[in-house]
């Protein structure tokens, strides 16, 4: 399960509309350790895919370090991610696992460590959200809990 | 020297669940190798089978990705942060659920850009695309406009517009059909795209010019059908043949082929000059005019028979003999000449012309067996005529055809050879034969191919380039010989 406050799936929202047609990424910040998983706030990080942008993204790993050591200093730590998909429903695509930070990592997997937030845009709209994680290779569909 | 690795949350079980550790090592190398021996498991995440670091994986010495420094030989100073910091990426999905029309309408707003029609008139993109269907088009369209229907957009696309980096506006007659093509151009890789909002529809309202294209009626499409299969003629290529005008002169063994292959692709107007009247012995080559017009005017001969292959087009005849006097006038309204002329007087009168009105002058001349063609076009490059001859050879080496004989076919050959040249010209196709020689020689069957080379000294070519245009001479007195008939 992932749980967030309103405020910070306002901030993923606000973020995904204003980077729509556009793919947007960014952290999901809270307490350390997980499942389950409670964000207490987002943080936007920049897509540096800028060619495919429409339906591809790769977070700066400079603003993930950033998030990080934010994090740590308030003795919170990234717990999750977050990206949109333009036009498309909130799902777990095969690119998106595939390049999930768990399946990189490769074999012997590695636990589930991040739960990833996956919001759908329709016409600039946010239309919907779904959150996974990656357990043993695979994508698996956790509740999500907003308040 | 002591630095902190940072550990990222999924691989924290290698170490006990610490998110750092500390290590020695002067530098990111050492320091995982002094990782790896504390903690086993970490090299095989991090680095590839050659020993450098995984794509993904990224390490930051404090703020700076090691990519940018130093790689694994960057140098640690003590109390130096060490993070590893993966690359999360991922994208949506390439199939997705059935949409609705209002939903594809709506992403398409959103994602293609848009221009408006006065944008539009303030400044012209490199090219502008008309995806409506022909019978829209018919109304009129925007001057300069390419038209592919959008049903044939993916299919002609490359060929109409082949430089994907081309500034490109595309409009339909409201602005929808547009958007949707405007999205296909994009995803073929072509960068600048937009639509026209409100499509021609917007752009007449607003009191821009309309152009009422010049278009085949269905008469013509039956006709010419086999040419409209040809992307290289194409409804386009048949219209610009049907409005070119073309000036042959002589209706004699090269003009008669010639002609007659012009009129039956649709060259719209052919002129036609000779002073001469149809000879018995024309008639074993000179196909225009058959046995019963002997003794009559060969450019009314050759307007009849003309008109008979193809009453669609306009024939001029100009019964009389070209002079300095009178080419200028002659040249005049045409776009291109076709040299069919048995005599040197006549072709330095010809070139001399073409080049003062800087028109391309197609050139054949034949000799019993033999024939040569060749494009003369030097206001778009290459020679002129007298580039090639500065002067004209003596009598006894170039006879006419009334003293030395010339096969009857051969001047077939060469006038079809010519008119190929024209309509290459006219359409914009294919490599004209400006700058070389194409000689037949029919006996041995072989063609051969010569360069020709402008003249640096020739003062009509210079007259192109400023130079004032040397004048026409007495081109009787300059050859010094009477013409035959070829």
């Amino acid at each position: 399960m992932l749980s967030l406050p309103q405020t910070a799936l306002d901030l993923v929202t606000a973020h995904a509309e204003a980077d729509y047609p556009r793919e947007c990424c960014g952290l999901l910040v809270g307490p350390p350790g997980g499942p389950p998983w409670r964000a207490t706030t987002a943080r936007r990080a920049k897509n540096l895919d800028t060619a495919r942008a429409q339906d591809r993204y790769l977070m700066d790993p400079a603003d993930r370090l950033a998030a990080e050591e934010a994090a740590r200093a308030a003795g919170l730590a990234v717990v999750g991610f977050y990206h949109s998909h333009p036009d498309h429903d909130a799902y777990f695509s095969p690119t998106d696992l595939e390049r999930s930070e768990e399946h990189q990592w490769g074999e012997p997997w590695v636990p589930p460590s991040y739960a990833y937030l996956v919001v759908s845009v329709r016409a600039g709209r946010v239309a919907g959200w779904k959150a996974f994680v990656v357990d043993e290779g695979a994508a698996r569909e956790v509740p999500v809990a907003i308040g | 020297m002591s630095a902190l690795v940072r550990i990222p949350t999924p691989l924290r079980p290698l170490c006990g669940g610490q998110d750092e550790v500390t290590v020695d090592g002067a530098t990111v190398r050492e320091a995982l190798d002094d990782l790896e021996r504390r903690h086993a498991g970490f090299k095989a995440r991090l680095l590839d089978g050659q020993g450098g670091v995984r794509r993904f994986v990224n390490l930051f010495v404090n703020q700076d990705d090691v990519r940018h420094l130093q790689g694994l030989d960057t140098p640690l100073k003590a109390g130096d942060a060490l993070s590893i910091v993966p690359a999360v990426a991922g994208g949506a999905p390439g199939a997705d659920a059935a949409v609705t029309f209002s939903q594809l309408h709506q992403e398409l707003k959103a994602r293609v850009p848009e221009t408006t029609a006065r944008d539009l008139a303030r400044a012209r993109p490199q090219v502008l695309l008309d995806v409506r269907e022909l019978e829209e088009v018919k109304g009129g369209k925007i001057p300069g406009a390419v038209h592919i229907p959008r049903g044939f957009l993916e299919l002609r696309v490359e060929d109409e517009v082949p430089d994907r980096d081309a500034e490109v506006v595309v409009y339909c007659a409201g602005g929808t059909r547009s958007l949707f093509a405007a999205d296909t151009l994009r995803r073929m890789g072509y960068q600048r795209v937009a639509s026209l909002q409100g499509g021609f529809r917007a752009w007449a309202e607003a009191g821009q010019p309309v152009e009422r294209p010049r278009l085949l009626t269905d008469a013509e499409r039956r006709r010419y059908s086999r040419h409209l299969m040809i992307p290289e003629v194409g409804e386009a290529g048949q219209v610009k043949l049907l409005q070119a005008k073309v000036l042959l002169i002589g209706a004699g063994g090269l003009g008669c082929p010639a002609a007659l292959y012009l009129a039956a692709a649709g060259v719209g107007t052919l002129g036609v000059v000779d002073f001469d009247v149809v000879d018995e012995s024309n008639l074993q080559r000179q196909v225009l005019h058959p046995t019963d017009r002997v003794g009559t005017s060969k450019v009314e001969s050759a307007r009849r028979t003309l008109l008979a292959q193809n009453p669609g087009i306009t024939v001029v005849p100009h019964e009389e003999r070209i002079t300095s006097e009178n080419v200028e006038r002659l040249l005049g309204a045409y776009d291109l000449v076709i040299d069919g002329s048995d005599n040197f007087a006549t072709r330095y009168l010809i070139n001399d012309a073409c080049v003062l009105q800087r028109k391309a002058c197609v050139h054949g001349s034949i000799y019993r067996f033999e024939g040569q063609v060749t494009v003369f076009d030097p206001a778009r490059g290459g020679p002129c005529y007298r580039c090639l001859y500065p002067e004209p050879p003596p009598p006894e080496l170039a006879p006419s055809c009334a003293d030395a004989g010339v096969l009857g076919v051969l001047p077939g050959v060469v006038g079809v050879l010519e008119a190929v040249e024209a309509i290459k010209l006219i359409l914009g196709e294919g490599e004209p034969l400006t700058g070389r020689l194409l000689t037949y020689d029919a006996l041995g069957a072989r063609f051969r191919e010569l360069k020709l080379r402008r003249d640096p000294g020739c003062a009509y070519c210079a007259s192109l380039d400023g130079a004032p245009f040397p004048g026409f001479v007495d081109y009787e007195v300059f050859c010094a010989s009477a013409g035959g008939d070829t």
